[in-house]
């Protein structure tokens, strides 16, 4: 064989078996929740030796095809809102190269340690003031009315609804209501500045949808799958224009992801719609953990803090990474878990 | 007639498996030629984009089929929107 280019790994077996399991679990994911799947792939491959940047590349160019797939799936169940989707995506576009432009500017400013703990403060903060009111909303949902499929309108919801900005209104079916595109834009900004950040717009831009917008939870998570392949394939054009897309490690990934996006878009339709909440919220907050165990070590190579002993580093790294595989795995149990009960009471 | 519908679903998935066999074969085969090609960037971002688009057809045909051919199926009762 011709010898690689110095970006691309020489692939064997077991990594092959390795991608397709780990892109099995993330596409369940994702088919559930509309995302999620993607932050436990790009540090998968680096732990194969794939360089940063191609990684992520590879990662976005297996990211937009599974969107799409799962798109189209639950738009068969009547879950996806396309006119929002393609709407809040155009945005989250603008936001994703803005947030890369940002990166850029961070890692120039204060180097690889500077741009590390840049990320990982977003995950903490994010997923904690984010995946703790969803996690805390899931709760109520379970303890106050377990048997209905409604969900209410939110108070926030209601008022951006009633919000009437001449020339810039437009009917959404999942709200089944006029909303201001004017509204749309920094949430779907911040959706894109979240996933040229941590990989994972959705975890801004399905709790947006809910509780701003004011969508339902499964038409908020499906919908997001729009948004997803708007920005994966913007940012596959972005990143294979610069030579960086290993199309391989892409594709063997959406080998196992789309078994998992069809199985997961399948399991919306089995559950009670606070499952999304649930399996979205105790994602975040376990991923919270893994990344919060990474700050110290970023501030020791900044010489934030003392310098921190090399084995203790790489036993936080490592730890880090069994946390945010633990979350996925842990998601992708209580997604078949909630599936196989839906089933059951579905044949009794 | 429930036999002969699910012989045709059989078909059906085998044919789309041997497809995105046959896809992931050519990938293998011409790994090298396919990734010197899109190093190089510029306009050579098409490539990986047809593939990605070609693959999840085939492969999200495929496996759509075969969760079915399992018995794995949305439950369509109307009330989830």
């Amino acid at each position: 064989m011709e010898s690689l280019p110095t970006n691309f790994i020489d692939l064997q077996f077991l990594h092959v078996c390795y991608l397709f399991l780990v892109g099995f679990v993330g596409g369940l994911v994702s088919g559930f929740i509309g995302s999620g799947g993607a932050f436990v792939l790009t540090p998968a491959m680096m732990s194969l030796g794939v360089p940063g940047i191609v990684a992520v590349a590879s990662n976005m160019c297996h990211k937009f095809p599974k969107a799409l797939v799962g798109a189209i799936k639950r738009a068969q169940f009547g879950q996806v809102d396309l006119k929002l989707g393609l709407i809040f995506g155009l945005f989250a576009e603008v936001g994703v190269l803005v947030g890369a432009q940002v990166q850029e500017n961070i890692r120039e400013a204060f180097g690889n340690a500077g741009s590390n703990l840049y990320v990982s403060l977003t995950f903490v903060v994010i997923l904690a003031v984010v995946g703790g009111y969803v996690l805390y909303d899931a709760w109520k949902s379970i303890r106050d009315n377990t048997t209905s499929s409604d969900e209410q309108t939110g108070k926030l919801a209601l008022w951006v609804q009633s919000v009437h900005i001449p020339g810039t209104m437009m009917y959404f079916k999942s709200l089944k209501a006029e909303v201001s595109v004017l509204f749309i834009l920094p949430l779907g900004f911040a959706t894109g500045m979240l996933a040229a950040t941590i990989a994972v717009g959705g975890f801004i831009g399905v709790p947006a949808m809910m509780y701003v917008l004011g969508a339902p939870s499964l038409m908020a998570s499906a919908t997001e799958l729009v948004v997803a392949f708007v920005m994966g394939m913007g940012g596959t054009i972005k990143f294979a224009w610069s030579g960086f897309v290993d199309v391989r490690l892409a594709m063997i990934i959406l080998a196992g992801s789309l078994f998992g996006v069809q199985l997961g878009a399948i399991g919306t339709t089995y559950v009670k719609p606070y499952m999304i909440k649930l399996v979205m919220g105790v994602i975040m907050v376990i991923v919270l953990f893994s990344r919060a165990l990474m700050v110290p070590v970023y501030l020791s190579q900044l010489e934030m803090i003392a310098t921190i002993d090399k084995g203790l580093e790489q036993i936080l790294s490592k730890t880090s990474f069994a946390i945010m595989v633990f979350a996925l795995t842990l998601g992708a149990v209580i997604i078949l878990g909630a599936m196989w009960r839906g089933r059951r009471a579905e044949t009794a | 007639m429930q036999t002969a519908k699910r012989k045709s679903q059989l078909i059906k998935v085998l044919l789309w498996g041997l497809f995105v066999v046959a896809l992931y074969t050519g990938l293998y085969v011409g790994e090298a030629q396919l990734i010197q090609l899109t190093a190089q960037g510029k306009w050579t971002f098409i490539v990986p984009i047809a593939i990605a688009f070609l693959f999840s057809f085939a492969h999200g045909n495929f496996t759509g089929q075969f969760w079915n051919i399992l018995g794995i199926k949305p439950k369509l009762s109307g009330d989830k929107k």
